[in-house]
């Protein structure tokens, strides 16, 4: 067995949101856990909403499932495997993507990743939040949930009981985004995730020489003839899995599964909030929250 | 009686680790149970071994309040519900979702999966969200005035109730309004209970006007058993007004509970609270609730005049106007100065709280019953998780031999306990 010094290539699986709906249907315990076993077993990263800003596959939106919430059912059963969540910033604004983001990866303990895709096909055409073109509001899109995610650090949960201070909130960290596409004030509400920045991916056909690859940590293939295994239902799921050789290594945080070294985002940046002053009792303002 | 079958509907509000300011220094949870799923998952279990009707999360998309002296919601509602529905079987599970920063399309499918994955379970508590704070977040410059909002809010929750139609065989969308153009069908599975229900969220008269034509369940703020009879009276004839059976939407009031085996064990507990309050907390949360700065409030006086004979302009009052209402309805109500206010409130915003024994509890949530303030109650435990345990222990029993409450579920949708019907035609296979 290679050990954890010699790469291994990491095994990727697509599941589009019909494949989604057909899995976590009720009354398919039995079939979900047998999935998900297998899943941690062969299967570095999955892919949740293979079907979001794709440019090949399923143009039938068959019924489906959303991403995140599959991918809180799936982190719930599995203890390994990656979850890469597809969104389209375009319609899905990203404080609510950098938000939902967060939120998995705390409920994964570290294994969440976000799949950016320029467009959702299956959804209402345009965007309610940005007039900018698809390409750039996905690039910025990224920018701003990196610096939303890296807005409220977790050592500043300090839960004091003697001073009476849960979290030193003075260093909570205001975003301040203004780019292209979106203007995000922040900070996030979420604390830092176990990853603090998940892994951000998208697909080769939609990001190739765009403003999304700069920004991005992967490109994934997305091209039928030599791209991730995309199962077309949960038998052929199954079947994938019960044949995969499993895959090595620890339990671990998806950006190291991937190859990506431990986030260490900049602390720096516009306090969120003021700083109670030494000596002096909470002033009224500040100890209402207001600002 | 004003439910079906007589019983009370008893939901839970799980506010983080508690309504009360300092729950966080009392309950002995990790520090960050409050981004932690498995806490939650844990508050649900204790929720259904007291066959409680639903599990509630109050929402808005920002770090609203500083979070120096207490943490605040963190984890999006969707994904938390998510999360318990693993591991409950029969718990409904309502989500507030902002209708100013979300987009129709995409929350019709996100709370319709929830309702698939959990077996129809699910309901979208609508709020058009006070918070200017908030605002920053998603690019406005400030918050879209109320009447806005509201226009907002009727035209969202059309475009998302005719979005979750489609998927039980209504017709396609064909929507092209004032904010929102939408066309076709939501691709997602119909769940158990065919789509979710709505609740609605706030006590503005713009709140209960919608509510009264669409919600399935209102969350209110009561303090006063006669404001709660007339409220409830007017969403209801809102209601009928609209060609709707008034029993089709249930009034839920928030209720604070503090529980002692003894009614001196409760005060004690209660005052522990109290006494602990970072110094001018609650006289600044009591003036921003009001509209005014907290100097404008003097503690051994009544509300100044300019706050009692409001109401303000309500396209230029940026906080809720239903906490408002309740709060000033209180104070002329009992004469009360700002000092005798803030310990009837005691951080409770506009709700109705009981300090008591857990046959107090009941008898409050009896009477309201009874005297058609209520259907039923949103509950807020001081803390969690044992503010609940001891509910789920001690007062849940008593309801169930007074008559007012179940044994055990008789259905495991929502729409089905809350005796909603699903408007024709029915889903087919699901």
């Amino acid at each position: 067995m290679p050990d954890s010094t010699s790469p291994e290539p990491v095994v990727w699986l697509a599941l589009t949101r019909a494949v989604l709906a057909e899995l976590l249907a009720p009354g398919r315990r039995d079939t979900l856990e047998r999935v998900a076993t297998g899943l941690d077993r062969g299967v570095d990263a999955v892919v949740l909403g293979a079907d979001v800003g794709t440019r090949h596959g399923d143009q039938q939106h068959a019924p489906g499932i959303d991403p995140s919430i599959a991918a809180i059912a799936l982190a719930h059963r599995t203890a390994r495997v990656g979850v890469v969540v597809a969104a389209s910033p375009r319609r899905d604004h990203p404080y609510n993507v950098a938000r939902r983001l967060a939120s998995i990866d705390h409920a994964s303990a570290g294994r969440a990743g976000l799949l950016v895709g320029v467009d959702d096909a299956a959804a209402a055409p345009g965007s309610p939040w940005t007039a900018a073109g698809a390409d750039v509001a996905a690039a910025d899109a990224v920018t701003a949930v990196r610096e939303l995610w890296r807005s409220f650090p977790v050592d500043t949960i300090v839960a004091d009981q003697d001073r009476g201070v849960f979290a030193e909130s003075h260093r909570i960290l205001a975003v301040d985004h203004t780019g292209p596409a979106y203007s995000v004030s922040g900070p996030l509400q979420v604390p830092w995730s176990p990853q603090v920045w998940p892994p951000v991916v998208a697909w080769r056909s939609t990001g190739e020489g765009s403003p999304l690859a700069a920004v991005v940590d992967l490109l994934l293939d997305d091209d039928p003839s030599d791209g991730i295994h995309r199962p077309g239902d949960v038998a052929e799921l199954s079947a994938w899995l019960d044949a995969a050789p499993p895959v090595t290594g620890r339990t671990t945080t998806l950006r190291s599964r991937l190859g990506l070294a431990p986030a260490r985002p900049p602390t720096t940046g516009r306090p969120a909030f003021d700083r109670p002053a030494e000596g002096r009792r909470t002033s009224r303002k500040e100890a209402a929250g207001v600002r | 009686m004003s439910a079906e079958q007589g019983h009370v509907i008893l939901n839970v509000n799980v506010l983080d680790v508690g309504i009360t300011h300092d729950a966080w220094r009392h309950n002995g949870l990790d520090r960050l149970a409050f981004v932690d799923t498995a806490y939650f998952q844990r508050i649900g279990t204790i929720a259904e071994r007291g066959t409680l009707d639903a599990f509630f999360l109050a929402d808005g998309p920002g770090l609203r309040e500083n979070p120096r002296h207490k943490p605040s919601r963190a984890l999006e509602p969707t994904l938390i519900l998510a999360a318990v529905a693993q591991v409950t079987e029969n718990l409904g599970l309502i989500g507030t979702l902002s209708s100013t920063f979300n987009d129709p399309w995409e929350l019709a499918y996100r709370v319709q999966s929830l309702d698939v994955v959990s077996g129809g379970r699910a309901a979208w508590n609508v709020v058009t969200t006070y918070s200017p704070d908030v605002a920053g977040n998603f690019g406005l410059p400030g918050l879209p005035d109320r009447d806005a909002r509201y226009r907002r809010a009727g035209e969202f929750v059309d475009v998302v109730t005719a979005l979750w139609g489609t998927v039980v065989g209504r017709p396609d969308v064909d929507h092209h309004g004032e904010f929102f153009s939408v066309t076709g069908r939501l691709p997602v599975p119909a769940s158990t209970q065919g789509h979710p229900l709505l609740v609605q969220a706030g006590g503005s008269p713009a709140g209960r006007e919608l509510a009264g034509r669409s919600a399935h369940a209102v969350f209110s703020a009561e303090l006063s058993l006669s404001a709660g009879i007339a409220h409830h009276d007017h969403v209801k004839s809102v209601a009928r007004a609209a060609g709707r059976d008034p029993a089709h939407v249930k009034i839920l009031p928030g209720l604070i509970t503090t529980i002692g085996s003894t009614q001196a064990e409760a005060r004690r507990r209660h005052e522990e609270t109290q006494t602990s309050a970072p110094d001018g907390f609650p006289l600044a949360r009591l003036a921003a609730s009001l509209g005014v700065a907290a100097d404008d409030l003097v503690l051994d006086e009544p509300l100044p005049r300019s706050v009692l004979d409001g109401p303000p302009d309500p396209r230029r009052f940026t906080a809720s106007l239903g906490f408002r209402e309740s709060v000033v309805r209180l104070a002329a109500d009992e004469n009360l100065t700002v000092r005798e206010l803030l310990a009837n409130l005691a951080g409770g915003g506009g709700h109705r709280k009981v300090v008591g024994t857990p046959e107090q509890v009941a008898d409050t949530i009896e009477h309201w019953f009874r005297s058609g303030a209520a259907d039923g109650f949103n509950l807020m435990p001081d803390r969690f998780p044992d503010g609940l345990e001891v509910f789920v222990d001690h007062v849940v029993p008593i309801l169930r031999r007074r008559g007012l409450f179940r044994h055990e579920y008789e259905a495991s949708t929502l729409r089905e306990r809350l005796a909603i019907p699903l408007p024709a035609p029915a889903p087919v296979g699901s």
